[in-house]
């Protein structure tokens, strides 16, 4: 996953005529965050696509302009950051059709810990007006710095927010809007399975590869199993059995080990390419959430990467590198693992039936690209 | 010329925010006052420059009046984003516009009477109002200037043009413990902003950091006072911030509005400072280009070529100032360019005057009729860079070289003794009373004296150097040229000299780099070799040393 920050081009200050050159990327998917000032908005777009330490984002400074970020990945979409402190539902200043007109999602962000009246119209207004720019608009509701709260005030915060909302919509007759609400905290795991299940909403693929990991779980003995984007750690698809929080942490963290682990010992940087061999299970104990484990990395070639960590309670974290973008992890019992050579090649079809998925994706692109060139070649005639 | 100045701020709970703004008003307009500024006139300027009055007075108190009742709404109470004054008494030049409550300040223009400068928070005017606000809000939270801090222009035909200028300034309360501003310039007129960028951001910039300056000052001081609390171990990475948790930090100044920038900068008197910028910025803007404008009526006279013709227009000020018509009515009393002053002064006295003008001496002109002496100036300050020349153009007492170089006295003053005279040189020309002035031939009707100064008459070989700066010059006036022809020319010839001194600058700096004092023999072969590469008289060192001087120095 690469990250290009538009925030340094001048991109960003035409909100007026952003007429891309690209048509395949002005139709990226958008993900709009918005908020009120100080609900965290930067703290959550740099927590997850920065890897900035949560602690850290106490020092960011309030942010002035719309924060634009294109995302690389195995979809491309787009991260724009708002001012809390701008209304650009503003006809005057701002073409809000731009704004809003693209397909993708809505994320408003709530601060839990204050007090979110305010918040609650503001996020009446924006739905209001952003549904009337663009029906297709997602809304997502994120109650957010919920790290502080006990867990029984959270579920009271979150009935609150979500009854009054529902309610408010309902009175000027906007029932079907489809709003989510998650409670966040960038101090643990929620904000990523947050991001990941809105961003999942984006991928339209999305059962195929549902589907796809239910019969790899099925026919594998595997007990849960994530489908990773490697940089971000937000996963894309899971298989239909419920999401356990525990789980998803101890996934996610496997990454971040694995990440750490290839940086050291890796021949580069990058995850994908680690070549060394380590056999070191005794000397290297890995902390996840209280448990020790130990661990060994063999892979071969770029996307081969491969990881295995065998938890204290019998089971078996495993890792394998999908591609550039993802990785497989899955949770499995440590009896099941028995079996190495049936995984083994029922994650060589699982990923090849990805690759297949994808492909026909950048296919597509590709041609629209095609179009473009051409119509923009035609015009150019014209002219 | 129409511009408001402003300070913005991108508000830590209003969002982008006008702080305070300054714009002019021409009192010879006084239906006009809120017209004239007003962005929505488009490109047509206020042509009321042609009927200024006299009862300038009046209109000022009739302002006053206008300036309490308006009726906007009141402004966003944040603290962050108001400007305050400071009390009364310390008030000296600023005038405040002082009725039920304050509202901003008034500034005369001493030299102009016409002129008054107004800082408010916000500009009365309703249009001019959506104007700057909008100003406000496209500078700090759409445009984007490389580095982040800097200048940038933009706007469209209808809410005018802006420069921005943004800059942060430390804070230690306010998040990241920075907060954001910038000082926009807006105007109808977008080639004369252009033309002015360069002043005004050098102008905004110096402002600027000063500003930053201070505030990094207080910024290090709170941090100091805040480690000393905190035992100094906490430190490590939280920094001097969090002597909390973060929650309560959070919590803490969530809702509080930040300082504002005179407790922030601990100056009671920085709004005071900054209306007198932002009024000097106005009009040594509107002066600036007014200025280089006028060089350029006398150079191209009547010439079509008049780029511009807008900027002329736009400024009542330039054509009350200095009333073109007045030239042509003086015509008789003056002397028109250097081919006539050639043609007064003669071969000899003209070589020598102008020999020691352009070598660095000062000049002194003295002449019972200022309207003379000045049109002999005007006519010796174009021969160097202007950088070259300060002009003192009509005073009763001699100054020293060091305040000018070409000096205009009146008849009556007289040279202290103690003056170096090699260094001064002294021409008194006057008109002959005893000749008719309808004579038609203009040469008899002066009469001169020239004193002091170096001469190089006796040195026949230097005296017919046909390379010479002087031989060339008066080769250029012997060609009989129509006058236009003639200017044009000269001021190529100019130009020339002026790029063989830079040239020789830079070859001087170039070989004073490289070489210490053993290869000074060397050197002035090499330096010999150049000057003759360039074309200069080896007697023309001392000008271009003078004008190297001079351009080094601007």
């Amino acid at each position: 996953m690469s990250h290009s920050e538009d925030e340094y081009s001048l991109h960003t200050s035409h909100i007026g005529n952003d007429v891309s050159e690209d048509p395949v990327q002005d139709h990226r998917p958008r993900l709009l965050i918005m908020g009120l000032r100080r609900s965290g908005k930067s703290s959550i777009q740099k927590v997850v696509f920065h890897k900035m330490a949560a602690n850290e984002t106490l020092f960011l400074e309030s942010t002035n302009k719309i924060i634009k970020e294109n995302i690389t990945s195995f979809i491309d979409f787009q991260v724009w950051d708002f001012p809390g402190q701008i209304d650009y539902f503003d006809t005057a200043t701002y073409d809000s059709d731009v704004i809003f007109g693209e397909y993708g999602a809505l994320i408003f962000v709530i601060d839990a810990q204050d007090d979110y009246i305010e918040a609650l119209n503001r996020l009446h207004q924006t739905v209001l007006r952003a549904h009337e720019k663009n029906k297709n608009l997602t809304f997502e509701v994120f109650i957010h710095k919920v790290d502080a709260l006990s867990d029984e005030f959270k579920i009271d915060t979150q009935r609150d927010i979500q009854q009054r909302t529902t309610d408010e919509l309902a009175d000027v007759g906007l029932e079907n809007v489809p709003l989510s609400f998650y409670l966040t905290s960038i101090y643990d795991h929620s904000i990523f399975e947050a991001f990941s299940k809105v961003i999942q909403k984006l991928i339209p693929q999305l059962p195929t590869l549902e589907n796809l990991l239910n019969i790899l779980c099925a026919n594998s003995g595997i007990e849960k199993a994530f489908l990773f984007d490697v940089n971000s750690k937000i996963y894309i698809a899971t298989d239909s059995s419920p999401v356990d929080m525990q789980t998803y942490e101890i996934c996610s963290d496997m990454i971040d080990v694995i990440i750490d682990i290839s940086e050291i010992y890796g021949r580069t940087t990058s995850f994908h390419q680690i070549n060394d061999e380590l056999y070191g299970d005794d000397q290297t104990q890995v902390e996840t959430n209280g448990k020790a484990g130990n661990y060994g990395t063999t892979t071969d070639t770029a996307n081969d990467a491969a990881s295995l960590i065998k938890l204290n309670n019998g089971m078996v974290l495993c890792l394998r590198g999908v591609n550039r973008f993802l990785a497989l992890v899955c949770l499995l019992r440590s009896d099941n693992f028995e079996k190495h050579g049936l995984i083994d090649y029922n994650f060589q079809c699982f990923k090849q039936a990805i690759a297949e998925v994808f492909e026909l994706k950048r296919r597509s692109a590709e041609r629209l690209r095609h179009e473009g060139m051409r119509l923009s070649g035609d015009v150019n005639e014209g002219g | 010329m129409n511009a408001i100045v402003s300070l913005v701020h991108f508000c830590e709970v209003d969002g982008p925010s006008v702080i305070f703004c300054t714009q002019a008003f021409h009192a010879n307009s006084v239906e006009d006052i809120s017209d004239e500024l007003s962005v929505s006139s488009g490109g047509k300027s206020p042509s009321t420059g042609q009927t200024h009055s006299d009862s300038s007075k009046e209109l000022l108190s009739n302002k006053k009046e206008y300036s309490v009742n308006t009726n906007r709404p009141a402004p966003a109470s944040c603290a962050s984003c108001a400007f305050s004054l400071p009390p009364l008494d310390s008030l000296s030049d600023a005038k405040t516009i002082h009725n039920s409550e304050i509202k901003g300040f008034k500034t005369r223009d001493e030299e102009n009477p016409l002129v008054t400068y107004k800082g408010t928070r916000y500009p009365q005017d309703q249009q001019l109002y959506a104007a700057v606000r909008q100003a406000c809000v496209r500078s700090l939270s759409c445009e984007f200037c490389q580095g982040r801090e800097g200048p940038v222009l933009f706007g469209d035909d209808k809410n005018g043009y802006v420069l921005s200028y943004m800059f942060k300034i430390k804070d230690s309360q306010a998040r990241g413990s920075q907060r954001w501003y910038s000082f926009t310039f807006l105007m109808t007129d977008r080639v004369y902003l252009v033309e002015s960028w360069p002043f005004l951001v050098s102008k905004f910039r110096a402002l600027a950091t000063s500003i930053q300056s201070r505030a990094n000052q207080i910024f290090e001081k709170e941090n100091a006072t805040k480690e000393e609390k905190n035992d100094g171990t906490f430190l490590t990475r939280s920094g001097p911030l969090s002597p909390t948790s973060p929650d309560q930090f959070l919590r803490r100044r969530a809702n509080q509005p930040l300082r504002s920038l005179v407790d922030l900068l601990r100056s009671k008197d920085f709004f005071v400072q900054l209306h007198a910028n932002f009024s000097w910025i106005l009009k040594a803007c509107g002066m600036r280009l007014q200025e280089k404008h006028l060089n350029d009526q006398t150079l191209f006279s009547n010439s079509v070529v008049f780029s511009s013709k807008t900027i002329m227009l736009l400024d009542p000020v330039a054509t009350y100032k200095f009333p073109p018509s007045d030239f042509n009515c003086l015509e008789e009393t003056r002397i028109e360019d250097l081919k006539a002053l050639y043609n007064i002064l003669g071969l000899d006295v003209f070589r020598k005057l102008i020999l020691n003008f352009v070598m660095g001496n000062q000049l002194v002109i003295k002449g019972n009729d200022p309207k003379i002496v000045q049109s002999v100036i005007s006519i010796l300050k174009d021969l160097v860079p202007s950088e070259c020349c300060s002009i003192m153009e009509n005073e009763n007492n001699y100054q020293t070289i060091s305040k000018c170089n070409i000096l205009g006295l009146n008849a009556t003053a007289q040279i202290p003794n103690d003056v170096n005279k090699s260094t001064l040189c002294l021409l008194y020309i006057s008109r002959d009373c005893n000749k008719s002035s309808k004579d038609k031939a203009m040469t008899n009707a002066f009469e001169f004296n020239l004193q002091y100064g170096i001469d190089d008459k006796d040195n026949k070989r230097i005296y017919s150097a046909p390379n010479s700066f002087i031989n060339q010059l008066i080769g250029i006036l012997k060609l009989n040229l129509p006058s236009e022809i003639m200017n044009t020319r000269i001021m190529i010839f100019k130009e020339q000299w002026s790029s063989k001194a830079k040239q020789f600058l830079i070859f001087i700096t170039k070989s004073n780099n490289e070489g210490g004092n053993a290869l000074a023999n060397m050197e002035s072969t090499k330096q010999k070799e150049f000057i003759k590469y360039i074309d200069i008289n080896e007697n023309d060192l001392p000008i271009i040393k003078f004008w190297i001087g001079c351009l080094k120095t601007a």
